[in-house]
């Protein structure tokens, strides 16, 4: 069993309990207009370029292909509309330019890299923390990493929009210690404009995984201009009040840095002003959507 | 009398760098790689690319490099057993604690097959060496004590740094605490922890060879700090800069 994943991140310590390995998987269906890890939306690897990392030692003009590495008034640019992300002038590179996002791996592979940490797992109750992307659109990789991870004693947490199939999402109920479940927005309409799914399946999803008991934390990303409204607090207070095994909300200010990850990928920011919230503003939104809340409410 | 040997990891990655290069795939002569050094890389900034990244280092938990730190522990613990010092048959104790000495002895040597460059810093202590913590902090610590420490009397230390954006609440604290515990229980001597501030930032922004293990963690985000653009830099400073006040 293989699946396409991104990075594996070790000593996370802001994706669940403990010291933890975070593994992200790579492919979303949703497209949120905030998205700030843009070269996990597609399940396929990409070429990573940063032109100014480039030394100019011609590997890549030797090697590839489609010749999609031209100079053009004596800089270094790659035609994406030749690139077939074939990767081979990423191998011979090391100076940073090019690099490949994305690769598929093994069960067994990915659970070897997440034990090296034991010793800190058992020192701190840490362990594995799927996130992505989303892990459920790759549910058979997602359900063995986790059964593994159980298997070996871990504390497992799995990140997620709640866009799923129920079925697969209540099979994972006892491998899954913690659901870490998105809340994007609570006004449908505007849900499904700002990540291009409807919210009602995913409402459905939250109601019946509490029914099941399944435990969970709220993770709402806020974005100035778009939902970093009263009513939407309110609400998120609202449905955190309503199900029974939401034990936290985690308020996760928005931030631009996915900018520098775009340019790399060769895509343009659809939003270049946007911007850090204040310090007073993020702390306005907690207090709002705690004031209303009978749990938790910090900055994620 | 105390003698501290500086540079560790340098020499264990230098080595797995000539056991490839030149052994192993014969990419070049043991004379060719002596002509690099000598000419400290002038015009084969892809050779010491090549010889920095593509190879594992030292700090990033992978036993085919951690293998070679313990042969030359082993092998300094039993020459300094060897001999003894007048007036007093006192013995020779080794250490890898550095203090400032990786910066001195560093500017005196020349460039090393790890892709160090001549005049540059050794790595300090028993970690791994500047900007080759890839893999964070529990890679370095099991690295770290991979070896046996125990005849290194003198002193063995690990510096490990982190972001300040990563301690925002008691139980990031925690983590802190665990790592360290887990390091201590591990057999580890000595470790000092720096966060990184706005001054760091700006050598980083400056030097990002020896930063490229610098990681900027925003909730799901991450990111190596050398890698962002100038734009993004500024703003990452900017908020280190605000927490710090």
């Amino acid at each position: 069993m293989t699946g396409n994943i991104f990075q594996i991140q070790r000593f996370s310590i802001q994706d669940g309990p403990g010291i933890r390995t975070t593994v992200f998987l790579k492919g979303c269906p949703l497209r949120c207009l905030w998205c700030h890890n843009p070269e996990s939306v597609h399940p396929e690897p990409h070429t990573f370029f940063s032109p100014k990392q480039c030394i100019g030692c011609g590997y890549c003009f030797k090697h590839c292909p489609e010749q999609a590495h031209q100079m053009e008034n004596g800089v270094h640019v790659l035609d994406r509309t030749r690139c077939k992300e074939c990767g081979e002038c990423i191998k011979g590179c090391y100076s940073g330019a090019l690099e490949v996002v994305g690769r598929e791996a093994s069960v067994e592979e990915v659970i070897t890299e997440v034990l090296k940490d034991l010793p800190f797992y058992q020192t701190s109750g840490g362990g594995m923390t799927l996130s992505g992307g989303e892990p459920m659109a790759q549910f058979e990789f997602t359900r063995e990493l986790l059964a593994a991870a159980h298997k070996a004693g871990l504390n497992t947490c799995l990140e997620t929009s709640g866009f799923a199939p129920f079925e697969r999402l209540s099979a994972l109920v006892g491998l899954v210690d913690l659901f870490y479940i998105d809340c994007k927005e609570t006004d449908p309409a505007r849900h499904l404009e700002y990540t291009g799914v409807p919210l009602a399946p995913i409402v459905e999803n939250l109601t019946r995984l509490d029914a099941l008991g399944a435990v969970m934390a709220l993770r709402c990303p806020i974005i100035p201009g778009l939902n970093a409204r009263d009513d939407h607090f309110q609400n998120i207070a609202a449905l955190a009040n309503r199900l029974q095994n939401v034990k936290e909300v985690q308020i996760l200010p928005y931030h631009p840095l996915g900018r520098s990850k775009l340019e790399r990928l060769g895509k343009t920011d659809l939003n270049p002003d946007w911007n850090f919230p204040e310090k007073a503003v993020v702390e306005y939104w907690i207090k709002e959507v705690a004031s209303h809340c009978r749990v938790p409410v910090l900055q994620g | 009398m105390e003698c501290s040997f500086v540079g560790l990891a340098n020499l264990a990655d230098s080595l797995y760098v000539i056991q490839e290069e030149v052994y192993n795939l014969r990419t070049l002569s043991m004379a060719e790689l002596l002509n690099l050094l000598n000419s400290n890389f002038e015009g084969h900034e892809a050779e010491r690319l090549r010889f920095l990244k593509k190879y594992p280092k030292y700090g990033i938990n992978v036993e085919a490099v951690d293998h070679f730190v313990r042969d030359i522990v082993a092998f300094v613990t039993q020459e300094c057993a060897r001999y003894t010092m007048l007036p007093d048959d006192s013995h020779f104790i080794p250490g890898a604690f550095c203090w400032i000495m990786h910066e001195c002895l560093g500017r005196e040597s020349g460039a090393t097959p790890d892709g160090r460059k001549a005049g540059f810093p050794f790595a300090d202590g028993a970690g791994p060496a500047q900007g080759r913590e890839t893999s964070g902090p529990t890679a370095a610590i099991l690295s770290t004590t991979s070896w046996d420490a125990s005849p290194f009397i003198g002193g063995v230390a690990l510096n490990m740094k982190f972001n300040s954006s990563l301690f925002t609440s008691p139980e990031a604290f925690q983590r802190l605490r665990d790592l360290i515990i887990t390091y201590l229980r591990r057999g580890g001597f000595e470790t000092q922890v720096n966060v990184v501030d706005h001054a760091m930032l700006q050598k980083a922004k400056e030097n990002p060879d020896d930063y490229r293990d610098l990681v900027v963690r925003i909730g799901g985000y991450t990111d190596y700090f050398t890698r962002l653009s100038p734009e993004m830099q500024a703003e990452v400073m900017l908020r280190t800069e605000y927490q710090a006040v």
